[in-house]
């Protein structure tokens, strides 16, 4: 789709893990890059707030995200469940993990209590993220749909 | 005035990520009445970062949180309110161990650094001092 692969070239000096990301990621998608799909939308995206009910955990075999900065937080304190944060594929298959726990026994519950620390993670491409104990999401990147 | 999506920072090559930063920064630029460079350097106790104003908010480049307290039973965490003065994140850095004389978490804070986020004010607990650089935005 030649108006998407004009977007993503035209952006203004790209440092060189975004050129490889969004070069690799034309390669692999952008039908006029060899790639697999017809790319229709390209749209710049910025969202900071809630994970629960937003659009980032919703699979669509149409849309993916070129994500150019990513930071997940949560307001617990420590508790037994462990922060994770699942990203997924364009075929929904799991295709990475994160995770940034600090972990104590709690020798009353006789359990392992973890603390969740934000992650923050920089140039990646999913469909859908899976995000357990983190509530708040920040992102800087796209949303393509083909 | 300045035009928040035409600041310097967009014509300086190193700053990429920061120019992508403000072209999704989607502001009506009629909406907003001054746009004013600031770094900060400080007490967060009493400082401006902690007062919502309606018309205020804080584009951050960079920032740190830090503190000069020891261990103790409290988790640092920052809360990042947005334009209507509800939390939209929160930040934290904190290691943990299990205090077997109190029977309580103890945690370990430390220094908190987020990068390319807007906010109308902060909640700041156990952190006691940030280092702010960015721009405070004055709406009409």
């Amino acid at each position: 789709m030649t108006i998407a692969r004009q977007k993503i070239t035209e952006l203004p000096s790209l440092n060189i893990e975004q050129k490889i990301l969004t070069d690799e990621f034309l390669k692999r998608f952008d039908q006029d890059n060899g790639g697999a799909f017809d790319i229709i939308g390209f749209e710049p995206l910025l969202y900071e707030g809630v994970i629960a009910a937003s659009e980032f955990t919703v699979y669509n075999a149409n849309k993916l995200y070129l994500c150019f900065d990513f930071l997940v937080g949560c307001s617990v304190v420590a508790a037994a469940p462990f922060g994770l944060v699942t990203f997924y594929d364009e075929g929904n298959a799991i295709n990475l993990y994160s995770q940034n726990n600090s972990i104590a026994y709690q020798a009353v519950a006789a359990v392992i209590w973890y603390n969740r620390n934000n992650i923050h993670i920089q140039n990646l491409y999913f469909s859908r993220i899976v995000a357990a104990q983190y509530d708040y999401l920040k992102f800087i990147g796209y949303r393509i749909t083909y | 005035m300045i035009d928040i999506r035409n600041l310097p920072e967009l014509n300086i090559k190193q700053k990429e990520f920061v120019s992508e930063f403000y072209k999704l920064f989607l502001f009506d630029n009629s909406l907003i009445a001054n746009v004013e460079p600031l770094l900060f350097q400080g007490a967060i106790a009493a400082s401006e970062f902690l007062v919502y104003d309606v018309r205020k908010l804080y584009v951050c480049l960079d920032s740190v949180y830090s503190f000069d307290l020891t261990v103790n039973a409290f988790n640092g965490i920052i809360h990042f309110r947005n334009e209507l003065n509800a939390a939209f994140n929160y930040g934290q850095n904190n290691s943990i161990d299990y205090n077997t004389i109190t029977t309580a978490i103890n945690y370990q804070k430390r220094d908190f650094r987020i990068k390319n986020i807007w906010f109308s004010r902060i909640v700041a607990i156990q952190y006691n001092y940030m280092r702010f650089n960015g721009y405070r935005i004055t709406l009409v």
